[in-house]
């Protein structure tokens, strides 16, 4: 379900044949004053209007009409525009758009010279997921660039995300939905905050605006739904149901729909059932047998087959044989595999559709599939079995939920970004939402490194590094073991530690996986040349940040749009130095700080004639508002500085 | 170009694009067989030279034939997997194309280590457009191959049928991101004109038959390609092999003679002197006593009186970077004061040798791309239009055509290039020299001062010379005002991510005869450390987070310092009151041997003023750039990470005595 944004890139070259004048409102437009001063962009979205006539029959036709300036140069590049549909469900009936400059048409740029492109990437095989766009050959400042486009959607199934804004500042951004008599609209708004419809005397139309909506940055750690979004949710008059919009009254009924998708799905076969049968071969314990085939499942490829996507906005598994012949699939294939390998061995379990990215996307007001992008499994326990990491759901009693995607992630947990989220799980038992579990305790993402050194003549040191990760920290090093050479990863590990001992060579790595997969150790023998800094001829400075200089995150000053989404981190560093008889340390006085963001201290000590540094970080799992952003920097900002800590060591002899 | 290419492990689609053109046909009827695998690649294990290689490419056979400048290429590949590591990758076999190619014979198979066979036929690759307009389409092919395990070979062959427009040459990378054991390249030809086949970066390709009409070419175990920075231009280091054939013109001839009498026809038809040219030339040089004043004046007018179509926002401008159009004579250009970079060198040499110069219009390579175009190919690369003209008794480059360029100057990618000019009907080798060479220079002059609270506050000038003022240009040239913030603010930071920037102001954003100069207010808050009661400054606070220039422990290529480079730090630094400087020492020198790479670092300390002033001066590369064998990288990395240490050298203060 997973698939690439939709790109504008592509230049359709050729000479573009006579066109029909631009409309009266593009050219309207173009008439409007341009602002006093550009902005940093160097273009501005004029308009951007979307139209949704749904007809007696229930078809759904949607125009977008879109305008927008170069302001200046760098602004060219954002001539353009374009929209998503999928291939062999949504039916483009008209695109056409239009250059202007002082008001006249310099350029037309009819269907066929747009470019017609699928969205894909190395991970799918095929796809119905595509754009059809269009980009301004040679824009010039002042020029308006605008179009107009048509299409019929019968994949959405009543149900839409309407995004108001984007990087561009807009002038006007409009939404006006016309249905027929009895039909109920509803614009819900997901996030931020957005005008009250105006409605037509018949009720039959409505409609929402707002002016002057700033541009939306992009942000690194930001969620990924925009800042100003609302659902929209159309409902037929009462009475029986036009073809393609099913009941969405409900999660109840949601659920229930996607179950007609998927049950017909996880079929089985002689094959499917001998390799459940193979796989679990000898096993009684049922927890086990989850765990062994939800391994196996893990271990397939990941490769998706966006096709049919027209139908239940592609959240139809291919069936479960076909899966297990081809050896890949994505994760609704995967999950529906696992489903049904599971059942081999009499155990139950469903789909479940959620958000892959953002935890907190998932509105519960909204009954909607179109508000996931992701399926992992909920799987039943047996009465009298239990899972590391299973919870007790309300409707469901012990369930255990998987991730069949997540490769590094053992059964029994999850990855953070689903951790506390919600998720529909697709059966007909369904009466509302799920809820994620989220980890307890600080080994989410924990990382404990000790380092020791000693000091030989001349400067130099030899020393290792013994670090122990857990969670999400160890499933990142799991995948690095499998997808690096040996090789390559003692040279991330010299990359480390040359961060902060300029020529440090790697002469040894062990490393090992933990039991319960959910924490992996290394051993690093390494040596450098020099260490430190030398302040004439009986000093030197120490700085002992080895494997955490500059680790921590740093952001910029500028004010911030989004809210900023930080993981819970709990790391702990221990540098010992053994130091050279006779030398003694100006031991720093420790340093500590705690806020609501996290906690932090460093520690220096001489202990059996050895330096010892000692430090901590942690970070709360946490959403920072752009209110709180200058505080949250300036903690990070006062870790690195305290990070930067020196220790001045004083030798006596030679 | 057409390309062919193999990705390794991690990369995506084993993508195979063949081409642009027309017409579609995509067939999957036809029989295919195979050829045997030999018992050595059945039972291959990884190669010596890359014992951590998760897969290789045992065998890859590319048989062209050419008739009546109708290409069929069939291509056959045969991947051994070694490690789980390389099924993700392996797995994913794909055929790109566009609609002017026929692709048919398109199978895969999997011969497994057991000796099982799973055959894969065309029906089971899925189809679909990419990319399509009303002029051209962009189809792929692609398989997932079922149940790889390591010790299985997969093996995929397809057939290639270009109509008679294509293209003229073809060029394939064959080292690839797994090693290659065997790449074999045949090549047949009759009634298509002669024809050239190369191979660059392979020390050890057998090539038969070269320029006639059957080719063969062999190489054998090549290692797995990977880059590093600064390593030479691909051609230089990546085995690859150059098809030459075809009906366009400008491949018709393919050797030097042949591209040495395009370009003097080039020169005579498009630069000729009119009276217009001679006119406007005797108006521009008068009064200038001096010949180089009268050249100056020339290439000014050149540069800047003329529109060049690649810098010009002005709508006529914008239309011909995106439509094609003929080239246009220097008298075309003089009429209509506009032109892209060959028609603007065509009116400088029409109007020089006019004023009475001795010159020609040449053409050279680019450095990105190839070293040196010694070789019978080497016309190929030669892409970029110069202008020499003899000044003094010698052959200087000049380039009014490249807008950011400066009298006298070159862009770096062509600096020490060969170039040649037709005399007499002789070429005539240069290497390209300029009337001066400037480095690059950068120079940051800087008035800060540091808070009690150790936050540092700066107001900064930046000055950009040479090849640094000439690249910034050429990627931000009428930079408009209000991008001026962003562009400094991403640039500052790229270094400093946490400083802050303010008061922006950039001067000379287009005149090239000047730097470019940008001031800004810069801010680090965290600036100073501590130890106890004493305070750590990097008294070059530019280069706080400095790393070595080298990371890597291990080098594979050469290394490449492409133009010489200077960095100038002038800072002077108002230290807080109350603390004074603890023995204040600067670090010293750094100094190759051959004096490729020095660092100087002077400080000076009034106490009674609380005043530190620094001055760093790094120097890297020298004029025409420089290869290294890769053995020497280890002396190299020392160096810069003594270079290194300098630049974040920590100076110590303390509190005043009371």
């Amino acid at each position: 379900m997973k698939h690439a944004g939709v790109a504008l890139a592509a230049l359709c070259l050729g000479i573009a044949p006579a066109l029909a004048a631009p409309p009266a409102w593009l050219v309207a437009d173009a008439s409007l004053p341009a602002k006093a001063t550009p902005t940093e962009q160097g273009a501005e979205i004029l308009r951007h209007e979307t139209l949704v006539v749904i007809g007696a029959d229930g078809k759904w036709q949607q125009t977008m009409r879109y305008a927008m300036r170069v302001e200046h140069s760098g602004g060219a590049a954002f001539a353009g525009l374009g929209v998503p549909y999928v291939d062999r469900a949504d039916r483009i009936q008209r695109a056409d758009a239009w250059q202007l400059r002082a008001g006249r048409q310099v350029q037309a740029y009819p269907r066929k010279e747009w470019l017609d492109a699928v969205e894909i990437d190395d991970a799918t095989l095929y796809s119905d997921f595509r754009s059809l766009a269009v980009a301004c050959r040679g824009a010039v400042v002042g020029d308006v660039f605008g179009g107009e486009v048509v299409w019929e959607r019968t994949s959405n199934a009543g149900q839409d995300r309407v995004t108001f804004g984007a990087s561009l500042p807009t002038r006007v951004r409009r939404l006006e939905v016309r249905v027929p008599k009895g039909w109920k609209v509803r614009l819900s708004w997901l996030n931020g905050d957005g005008p009250s419809p105006v409605v037509s005397a018949e009720g039959k139309t409505l409609v929402w605006e707002m002016r002057d909506v700033p541009a939306e940055k992009e942000e690194p750690w930001a969620p990924e739904q925009p800042l100003r979004a609302a659902a929209l949710v159309i409902e037929p008059a009462p009475g029986p149901r036009p073809p393609g919009w099913p009941d969405m009254t409900s999660w109840r009924s949601v659920a229930r729909w996607l179950e007609t998708l998927q049950a017909p799905q996880c079929d089985s076969s002689p094959a499917l059932a001998a390799t459940a049968r193979e796989l679990t071969a000898g096993i009684t314990d049922p927890g086990r047998k989850i765990e062994v085939l939800a391994h196996y499942v893990q271990e397939r490829r990941y490769i998706q087959v966006n096709q049919n996507g027209g139908l239940g906005f592609g959240y139809r598994p291919r069936k479960a044989t076909e899966v297990l012949a081809a050896d890949y699939g994505d994760c609704k294939d995967k999950s529906n595999l696992l489903r049904a390998l599971l059942r081999e061995v009499g155990i139950e379990a469903h789909l479940v559709a959620a958000f892959a990215g953002d935890s907190l996307a998932v509105h519960p007001d909204w009954p909607s599939p179109a508000q996931f992008n992701h399926a992992i499994v909920m799987v039943k326990l047996p009465p009298g079995t239990d899972f590391p990491g299973a919870v007790e759901d309300p409707a469901f009693g012990r369930v255990l939920f998987f991730d069949g995607t997540a490769r590094w992630i053992p059964p029994g947990r999850l990855p953070w970004e689903l951790q506390g989220g919600l998720g529909l799980a697709c059966t007909s038992a369904s009466e509302g939402l799920v809820m994620f579990p989220r980890s307890e305790g600080n080994d989410e993402f924990k990382c404990v490194t000790k380092v020791s050194l000693t000091l030989a003549v001349g400067g130099k040191c030899s020393g290792q590094v013994i670090e122990e990760c857990r969670g999400q920290i160890a499933a990142g090093a799991r995948y690095r073991k499998f997808a690096y050479s040996e090789q390559q990863r003692r040279e991330d590990w010299a990359r480390r530690l040359n961060a902060s001992l300029r020529g440090a060579v790697v002469r040894g790595l062990c490393e090992e996986e933990a039991a319960d997969g959910w924490g992996f150790s290394s051993l690093v023998d390494f040596e450098a040349p020099v260490i430190g800094q030398r302040l004439g001829n009986d000093r030197a400075l120490l700085t002992l940040d080895l494997l955490s200089r500059d680790s921590v995150p740093v952001f910029t000053d500028e004010p911030r749009q989004h809210d900023l989404i930080v993981p819970p981190l709990h790391v702990e560093h221990e540098v010992r130095v053994d130091l050279p008889e006779g030398a003694s340390a100006e031991i720093p006085a420790a340093r500590e700080l705690r806020t609501a963001f996290g906690s932090y201290v460093n520690r220096y000590a001489q202990e059996d004639g050895a330096l010892v540094y000692r430090r901590r970080l942690e970070l709360n799992s946490l959403r920072v508002t752009p209110d709180q952003y200058a505080s949250f920097r300036r903690f990070l900002l006062e870790v690195a500085k305290a990070d930067r800590t020196g220790v001045i060591v004083r030798f006596t002899g030679k | 170009m057409a390309h062919t290419s193999l990705t390794g492990p991690g990369r995506g689609w084993r993508r195979l694009a063949l081409g642009i053109g027309l017409a579609l046909a995509v067939s999957c009827g036809a029989a295919v067989t195979w050829e045997a695998i030999p018992p050595e690649d059945r039972a291959a294990q990884p190669p010596a030279g890359n014992p951590d290689a998760v897969a290789e490419l045992l065998y890859w056979k590319i048989d062209l034939t050419v008739k009546n400048y109708k290409a069929t290429q069939r291509n056959l590949q045969r991947v051994k997997v070694y490690s789980e590591r390389a099924i993700e990758e392996v797995g994913r076999l794909g055929v790109e194309y566009t609609d002017s190619e026929k692709v048919s014979e398109l199978v895969a198979r999997v011969v497994h280590a057991d000796g099982k066979i799973t055959d894969l036929p065309a029906d089971q690759f899925r189809e679909m457009v990419l990319g399509r307009t009303n002029q051209a389409r962009r189809m792929a092919r692609r398989l997932v191959v079922p149940n790889l395990r390591p010790g299985d070979i997969v093996e995929l062959q397809w057939r290639t049928d270009e109509d008679g427009r294509f293209k003229g040459s073809r060029f394939i990378y064959c080292q690839q991101t797994m090693p290659v054991r065997k790449f074999e390249f045949f090549l047949r030809n009759s009634g298509s004109g002669p024809m050239s086949l190369a191979s660059f970066g392979a020390a050890d390709a057998k090539i038969d038959g070269f320029g006639t009409a059957k080719g063969h070419l062999v190489i054998k175990n090549l290692p797995a390609y990977f880059e590093e920075p600064d390593m030479p231009p691909p051609f230089n280091v990546r085995a690859s092999v150059l098809v030459i054939y075809g009906k366009a013109p400008e491949y018709e001839n393919t050797a030097w003679s042949a591209a040495s009498e395009l370009l003097k026809t080039l020169e005579q038809l498009q630069c000729a002197v009119t009276k217009e040219i001679k006119a406007e030339a005797d108006r521009i040089c008068a009064g200038k006593d001096y010949r180089e004043d009268c050249l100056r004046a020339l290439y000014a007018y050149c540069q800047e009186q003329i529109a060049n179509t690649a810098f010009d926002e002005s709508p006529e401008s914008q239309a011909e970077r995106v439509d094609y159009h003929e080239t246009r004579t220097a008298k075309a250009v003089l009429k209509d004061r506009r032109g892209n970079a060959l028609e603007i060198n065509c009116l400088f040499t029409a109007m020089a040798r006019a004023a009475g110069f001795d010159v020609h219009l040449t053409f050279s390579a680019e450095r990105t791309e190839v070293l040196s175009v010694q070789f019978p190919q080497g016309w190929y690369f030669m892409k970029t239009s110069g202008v020499l003209v003899k000044v003094a008794g010698e052959w200087k480059l000049f380039s009014p055509g490249e807008r950011a360029v400066p009298f006298g100057f070159s862009r770096w990618q062509r600096e020490d290039t060969e170039t040649f000019h037709i005399e007499d009907d002789f070429i005539h080798w240069e290497n390209i020299t300029t009337a001066y060479k400037q480095q690059a220079r950068q120079v940051r002059k800087a008035r800060a001062v540091i808070g009690d609270d150790g936050a540092l506050e700066a107001d900064v000038t930046e000055q950009l010379e040479g090849q640094e003022a000439i690249a910034w240009r050429e990627e931000h040239w009428n930079a408009p005002a209000a991008t001026w913030d962003r562009l400094v603010r991403d640039r500052v930071q790229a270094g400093l991510p946490e400083a802050e920037v303010s008061a922006v102001a950039i001067e000379h954003v287009n005149e090239t005869g000047e730097p470019v100069v940008m001031r800004y207010h810069l801010r680090l808050e965290n600036y100073a450390a501590s130890s106890g009661d004493r305070r750590l400054i990097v008294p070059d606070f530019f280069q706080l987070h400095a790393r070595p220039r080298y990371a890597s422990v291990e080098r594979k290529n050469h290394i490449w310092w492409k133009y010489p480079r200077q960095e100038i730090d002038e800072l002077e630094l108002s230290l807080p009151a109350g603390y004074e400087l603890e023995a204040p020492e600067a670090p010293a020198p750094v100094q190759d041997s051959n004096g490729l790479l020095q660092q100087q670092i002077r400080m000076s300390w009034a106490p009674s003023t609380s005043r530190l002033v620094y001055r760093r001066e790094t120097t890297v590369g020298r004029p025409g750039g420089l290869v290294f064998d890769a053995s020497s990288y280890e002396k190299m990395r020392r160096l810069f990470e003594r270079i290194n240490a300098a630049q974040t050298h920590v100076l110590v203060l303390s509190p005043k005595s009371p």
